[in-house]
């Protein structure tokens, strides 16, 4: 299928998306395990995460919003793959296709991973891909990395590591691009970019070490929806509002709940990783929807319906929903928001 | 001489509780055992353990707490809030919770109905820190300095793969991040 809207065009992650990309289960990968208590047991989050998927592609459906999904490359235990620093019995499981995956103004870039079990992950996105630039987007990839573990310093890359970044450390917002501070996008991937997209201007969320998706969602122009202090951000943003997650606390044994809690209080959290169908539609953790219910009021006032995602097994995967849906077209253009 | 380096302060406190029968707790750490009781029915007790481990090695790590006893009933529970494990915290709810495959939890798996089915499922994988039935709960994590994690990372284990999250605990606790970090007066 050839459609105007399979090309690649991303300024934003709040103006109304037209096409997706939703990860998938290799259910094949669940035969790693030898025990079969633990194999029960994993099935069973694997289970619960397809039912999210499910939830989502319905969602997307009610939204018009085109979906491809990655082919999955099957367990064969006959099969190793082997690099000079590690070796891998299996690909990487593909939920989360935001990480490995830059989609950039018309441009899909296949990242430098941070991660090294995402080395090959790019093979179980081709057929998506090659249609999208049957349809004139361009499509590249960051320098291969050696993934030398010599390179890791106590807390980051050292200055003169190889490129290594992943794809949710590039938050654009129309003409310009906030990155994190260290950690999943190092020095040379920072030039890189620079010199890839040189139509941007390049700012550092200060004290951010991860993928911002899960440090704050720019919910429309104007509005975020945040972890991070305004201070931490560009003068730029001075005069937008920040809505701020509530913060949870931990609790003594007897009245926390049984559901999944979150026990990230003073950095990121997942809460903010939710995803933006347009600038009116916010899709939410559904556990988040219920257990913060001022953060729900707060953005629906400024005029955003939430809508739950059943999604309780972020945590143990740690992914959002951001993570698990990488939005590969969209309507906005190269503007200046501020 | 063999380093010191992975000998390290390992803290949790939980309370325990069956109406009607004795019950034991044992806690193994890398396969250790480092705790055993028997318990009295009709009593909530609570247990401090505050202990000094040799881990000896950079690598996946495990602490398994193992509950039994010889008769069942609804009312009893075993109440962990987390680990401290060098003033890095673990939280309850990141263990694999595997309860033993009683009468009840059989029959839901053979005749429950859907709803039935789903309740189980959440109890089991959403356990939170109560754990109702006996059986064991297990939590891993990744043990050493920064490199030696990424090091013990790169063997890529099979839950790496499937997607699963791993807890890193670092031998300098400067290391780990602030949300993880737990004051020494817990």
């Amino acid at each position: 299928m050839t459609e105007s809207r399979k090309n690649i065009n991303r300024f934003d992650s709040f103006t109304p998306c037209r096409s997706a990309v939703i990860g998938q289960i290799n259910w094949t990968l669940i035969e790693l395990i030898e025990d079969p208590v633990k194999r029960e047991y994993t099935q069973l989050y694997l289970e619960d995460l397809d039912n999210t998927f499910n939830h989502l592609l319905d969602i997307c459906k009610q939204f018009d919003i085109h979906v491809d999904r990655p082919t999955a490359i099957p367990y064969n235990p006959q099969k190793k793959y082997v690099h000079p620093y590690f070796e891998m019995a299996a690909i990487k499981n593909p939920i989360t296709p935001s990480d490995t995956f830059l989609c950039l103004a018309d441009t899909i870039v296949e990242v430098a991973s941070v991660q090294e079990n995402a080395y090959f992950d790019h093979m179980q996105y081709k057929e998506i891909w090659n249609e999208y630039f049957d349809n004139g987007s361009k499509w590249i990839a960051a320098p291969v990395p050696s993934h030398n573990p010599e390179q890791w310093d106590g807390f980051d890359y050292y200055d003169w590591a190889e490129i290594l970044f992943d794809a949710p450390c590039v938050e654009p917002v129309g003409n310009t691009v906030l990155l994190p501070d260290g950690v999943v996008l190092n020095n040379r991937a920072r030039v890189w970019l620079e010199r890839q997209f040189p139509q941007f201007e390049y700012f550092t969320i200060e004290g951010t070490r991860g993928h911002l998706d899960s440090y704050f969602r720019i919910l429309k122009p104007g509005l975020i929806y945040s972890a991070v202090p305004k201070e931490h951000f560009p003068a730029k943003f001075q005069n937008w509002d920040f809505i701020y997650t509530t913060k949870t606390q931990y609790t003594a044994p007897e009245i926390v709940s049984e559901l999944l809690q979150d026990d990230d209080f003073e950095n990121t959290v997942l809460d903010v990783n939710g995803f933006s169908i347009d600038e009116e539609n916010f899709i939410m953790m559904e556990h988040v929807w219920k257990h913060h219910p001022d953060n729900v009021k707060q953005i629906e006032s400024h005029g955003i319906n939430c809508i739950p995602l059943p999604f309780e097994t972020s945590r143990w995967f740690n992914q959002g929903i951001n993570c698990i849906m990488n939005a590969t077209n969209r309507t906005g253009t190269l503007v200046n928001y501020f | 001489m063999r380093s010191n380096r992975y000998t390290m302060p390992i803290w949790t406190n939980f309370s325990v509780f069956h109406d009607s029968s004795e019950h034991t707790v044992d806690v193994y750490v890398d396969g250790k055992n480092i705790y055993n009781k028997f318990f009295s029915p009709g009593i909530k007790h609570s247990v401090k353990i505050d202990e000094v481990f040799d881990f000896q090695s950079s690598d996946h790590k495990e602490i398994m707490i193992h509950w039994q006893g010889n008769h069942e009933t609804q009312n009893k529970y075993l109440l962990l809030d987390k680990w401290v494990i060098n003033n890095q915290q673990l939280s309850a709810y990141k263990c694999m919770y595997l309860p033993d495959e009683n009468e009840y939890i059989r029959n839901i798996k053979q005749n429950g109905t859907p709803e039935e089915k789903q309740i189980l499922r959440r109890q089991i994988l959403f356990s939170g820190n109560r754990f109702g039935w006996f059986g064991k709960i297990i939590w891993n994590f990744v043990l050493g300095n920064t490199l030696e994690v990424k090091k013990t990372l790169l063997a890529n284990t099979p839950k790496q793969l499937i997607g699963e999250k791993h807890h890193p605990i670092f031998i300098d606790e400067e290391e780990a991040k602030l949300f993880d970090r737990v004051k020494k007066k817990y």
